[in-house]
């Protein structure tokens, strides 16, 4: 089916998705990845189809969710690859009755640099192979489901759409209670990325209940304005009996329909724990409705995986990452030195800047792979917004295209030529455009730019990019160059009188002229005046700070408060932004008057529980709870090297239990614990319940910590845990996943049930204690 | 043909999820839900359950389609909305929900003696009652057909017209208690919800 003719059919109708295969097919009795058991045997997912359909079901997904090389090849069946899909197709054609089936992609698993090993173009070659498979095979659309990362998902969004441009195409993120994925994005950056981006639907599932999943789904009902589709888990696992449950019932999760419907969404189906039982009950409640079409909220902004700054309010964009004039910069960026230019996107942001502008200087000399790397690096790490200053197109494709949330583009004139270049570009890959008020001369007079802005405008629109995706630069000429600036503040008003958005280069302002933070201070404050928006300028002139402060609170604005102001540490403030040599000079200082267990227990230990708080707050997200781990190992390196060995009694064992592959979460813990002083023996994934127990008598931890995400596997945790017991080892045991909670811990037999790694920290301490 | 049915229910069991109340009484909707909602909407729960009995009224007419207008007894009904959602209704179901009187004169006390927070969750929990009542009848007749049924949609929603709400009145009022105020169109008691269901093959 081409997408045209679905996109016409989710106007008309809101469509019911089929339920859960992984638990639904371990509830059945067939307790290995469903991939295996289609490949076996075929017509138990045959049975499960028909099921689905037989309850109401208008859409299918095909049984292909893990069947990419990466998830395959941990279960040693990447060679299967092909015949898995072409039986899932089958099947699913076999059974569907008219019903359309969508083809199934899911995530690898496997993080993307700098958290983990993949790059946008690993994942791009992985999701092509799964996505040419589906589209030989003849599906009607494509679905990419259960995503834990922005990166990843839109690789797979350009994989797809490299093969076709005709097949319906919907992406989906998993969110977490505190509506975050796992690295850090919220529902309202997901929506505003991908709407600039060429999917039909977007969508989330699993993770949550209905209920917990409904103001996630509402916040991206909100600002998107593509199809919207909604899976909920039956709710968190419990154990009851002995068994693995879900506690919301198929009547309870179909009393939710209602909302979702009010909600936009155009597809309703339900996730881990559901079966057809709960497809009848959604069938029955949706009927034959038609879907709400609404347009999404107008929003001007610009985010990093884990931020987002809207230009409702000021906006400090770091001007820093500039070689110009900056020999040492440019030397740095010449030979990749990644770590240099960080240090300075961390002082940046210390110095509250909220986004960074990043630009190469003589970008002959620097590669692009370097430039994507960077910006990347700042967008997760540091966890800001970039903008992307790049002259030259190719790179600037490059970078853009990798990006992992929605970036600024700086910038375009008012050129024919050039502006519809980079519009196309930001039709291709999303983003939005800094438009100078010029077309190829410097303009004198507010006349001239005016005319520009409107040239610009026209541009825009004939070329597909909403309004709300261009902020306009007034031009800013040097004072020193003798033309009057009330040209660029009437510009100003009139961009603000437009319903448009203004951002200024400041330093402009004053080049070749004494005093600069004087002459940048006082025409900032002007321009706040007439209605700036934002200002590229650099946030450590503490001058231009004070003024802009001021600016603001005598225009009734103020800026954007960030965790920074909660962070009086500045012990932290070195962890968090990855300053590993001052970190570690800091450290020389402070063991020149204490001893090393008193830095450990009076500095780096506290210092990481301000971080771990932060993170149980949401104020700071995954990639930089990682990053400030890896930092602050350093230094624990540092101070135990001084120590004599360590006693046993601080190690600590982890494992992902027999027949789990997913080991995310675990590695997060194993890198947290170690950047806290102890001594992790990771035995890895898929461990059997013998080689844990042995390992335990060995090594003598001071606590045991096991995980598994699937509920199929969940059970092989009880067993390790009865068999410690059976063999009278007395050792208090954490156990984490998504397959677990507080309950089925206790029920296992557990000592602890970790949310999160800090959890896991917080138990360790307190076993310790005792 | 017109057929009428009652339904009278105690508020004790009609289930709203806590995430829609705390979202309702200004809680942002993600996130941990912040103990002192939770307490508020415990104390506000309690009372609201002696004071209401929510009372649902429901009228089934045969359906008739004229270009994009649908007509069911005495009434037509236009517009975007209905037609998309009731455009090929066999049957509609005209629905007047309703918690009555005693609530809306205890929000008024509670106002009148100052106090605004409990006066605004006790309207918020109000809202949301009405709400999830009329989802529970919606659910019952949903059961109890082989039909198709659409959207429940409400006067005022998108482009139905909200002067809908007398005809509501004059024809199920009685029964629920509730009458329209013929100006603005509101319902008194206040927390009182009109809906159409369509039903098709």
């Amino acid at each position: 089916m081409k997408r045209e003719e679905l996109k016409k059919i989710l106007k008309e109708r809101v469509l019911i998705l089929d339920g859960a295969y992984g638990t639904e097919l371990a509830k059945r009795g067939y307790e290995d990845i469903p991939e295996k058991v289609l490949l076996e045997s075929p017509s138990i997912l045959k049975k499960l189809h028909e099921d689905y359909i037989n309850s109401g079901s208008d859409v299918l997904l095909t049984c292909t969710f893990g069947a990419n090389e990466v998830k395959l090849s941990k279960f040693g069946l990447d060679s299967e690859q092909e015949r898995i899909v072409k039986t899932a197709v089958e099947v699913a054609k076999e059974t569907s009755n008219r019903a359309l089936i969508f083809g199934d992609i899911g995530p690898t698993g496997e993080l993307p640099k700098p958290l983990g090993s993949m790059t946008f173009d690993d994942y791009f070659k992985v999701f092509e192979r799964s996505a040419s498979l589906l589209l030989k095979n003849g599906v009607d659309a494509i679905i990419l489901e259960t995503f834990t990362d922005i990166l990843e998902l839109k690789a797979a969004v350009f994989a797809v759409r490299e093969l076709s441009r005709e097949i319906f195409l919907a992406a989906h993120l998993t969110f977490d209670k505190n509506a975050r994925t796992l690295t850090g994005t919220d529902p309202m950056n997901f929506a505003l990325t991908f709407n600039d981006l060429d999917v039909d639907a977007i969508g989330t599932n699993c993770s949550l209940g209905p209920q917990e999943i409904l103001p996630i789904f509402e916040e991206m009902a909100r600002y998107s304005d593509k199809m919207l589709i909604v899976e909920p888990d039956a709710g968190s696992p419990i154990l009851k009996n002995g068994v693995v449950t879900y506690p919301i019932g198929a009547e309870e999760f179909a009393f939710y329909v209602d909302s979702f419907w009010e909600s936009k969404a155009n597809i309703i189906g339900s996730c881990c724990g559901s079966d057809p039982s709960y497809t009848a009950m959604i069938s029955k409640r949706v009927g034959k409705r038609a879907p709400i079409i609404e347009k999404g909220k107008e929003v001007f902004a610009f985010s990093s995986p884990s931020d987002m700054v809207s230009f409702d309010d000021f906006v400090i964009i770091g001007e820093r990452i500039n070689p110009a004039g900056r020999k040492k910069l440019q030397e740095a960026m010449k030979n990749s030195d990644l770590e240099k230019v960080m240090k300075i996107a961390s002082d940046q942001k210390k110095a509250k800047a909220e986004a960074l502008d990043v630009n190469f200087g003589l970008e002959q000399f620097v590669s692009t792979k370097f430039m994507s790397n960077t910006v990347n690096s700042i967008a997760y790490n540091v966890g800001m917004p970039v903008s992307l200053d790049i002259q030259s197109i190719n790179a600037l494709e490059e970078t853009l295209k990798r990006y992992p949330a929605r970036p600024l583009i700086n910038s375009s004139r008012v050129e024919e030529k050039e502006m519809t270049l980079k519009t196309k570009l930001l039709k291709k890959y999303g983003g939005m455009l800094v438009v100078l008020a010029m077309e190829e001369g410097v303009p004198e007079s507010f006349e001239e730019r005016k005319k520009a802005i409107e040239k610009g405008l026209k541009i825009a629109e004939k070329n597909g990019i909403q309004f709300d995706r261009l902020i306009f630069d007034p031009i800013i000429l040097a004072v020193g160059a003798g033309v009057s600036l009330k040209e660029t503040l009437k510009t100003i008003e009139y961009i603000k009188e437009m319903g448009l958005k203004s951002v200024v280069g400041l330093s402009n302002v004053s080049f070749g002229m004494p005093d600069r933070s004087y002459l940048n201070a006082a025409f900032l404050s002007a321009a706040i005046f007439y209605g700036l928006n934002s200002a590229i300028l650099n946030p450590k002139d503490e001058e231009v700070m004070r003024i802009l402060n001021a600016s603001l609170i005598l225009n009734g604005k103020s800026l954007k408060m960030s965790f920074q102001s909660e962070i009086k540490e500045s012990f932290v403030g070195l962890i968090l932004t990855g300053d590993e040599n001052s970190l570690l000079k800091r450290v020389d200082e402070l063991l020149s008057s204490k001893n090393p267990l008193e830095v450990i227990d009076e500095d780096l230990k506290p210092a990481m529980d301000i971080v771990g708080d932060l993170y149980d707050r949401s104020k700071i997200f995954l990639p930089q709870l990682i990053l400030a781990a890896q930092t602050v190992q350093k230094a624990f390196e540092k101070v135990q090297s001084l120590f004599k060995q360590k006693e046993s009694s601080e190690k600590f064992v982890i494992a992902t239990v027999k027949g789990d592959v997913h080991d995310i979460g675990k590695n997060i813990v194993a890198t947290i614990l170690k950047s806290s002083g102890y001594k992790v023996i990771d035995l890895g994934r898929n461990v059997p319940t013998e080689k844990i127990v042995q390992v335990v008598i060995e090594e003598r931890p001071v606590m045991l910590g096991l995980s598994a995400m699937m509920t199929t596997t969940a059970p092989k945790i009880k067993e390790t845990i009865d068999v410690l017991k059976e063999k009278k080892i007395v050792l208090p045991v954490v156990v984490g996943g998504a397959s677990m909670n507080e309950e089925v811990a206790k029920e296992f037999g557990a000592d602890f049930y970790a949310k999160n790694a800090t959890d896991a920290l917080k138990f360790l301490e307190l076993v310790k204690k005792k | 043909m017109v057929l009428l049915k009652k339904f009278t229910f105690s508020p004790l069991d009609i289930e709203i999820p806590e995430r829609v109340l705390a979202a309702r009484m200004g809680f942002k909707g993600v996130g941990k839900i912040p103990e002192e909602f939770k307490k508020a909407y415990e104390r506000m729960h309690d009372l609201i359950c002696d004071i209401t009995e929510p009372t649902a009224m429901v009228q089934e007419y045969d359906a008739s389609h004229e270009n994009e207008i649908v007509k069911i007894y005495n009434l037509k009904i236009n517009g975007k909305l209905a037609s998309s959602q009731l455009g090929k209704s066999v049957k509609i179901s005209a629905m007047l929900v309703s918690l009555g009187e005693k609530l809306d004169d205890k929000i008024s006390q509670l106002h009148e003696e100052g106090k605004e927070v409990e006066s605004f969750f006790l309207d918020s929990i109000g809202s949301e009652l009405v709400e999830f009542t009329a989802r529970t009848v919606d659910g019952l007749l949903r059961d109890n057909t082989d039909l198709k049924g659409s959207a429940r949609i409400s006067p005022g929603y998108v482009d139905l017209p909200l002067s809908l709400n007398a005809w509501f009145a004059r024809n199920m009022g009685k029964e629920v208690g509730v009458i329209c105020d013929e100006e603005s169109f509101t319902f008194v008691p206040r927390k009182t919800i009109s809906a159409f269901i369509g039903w098709s093959n």
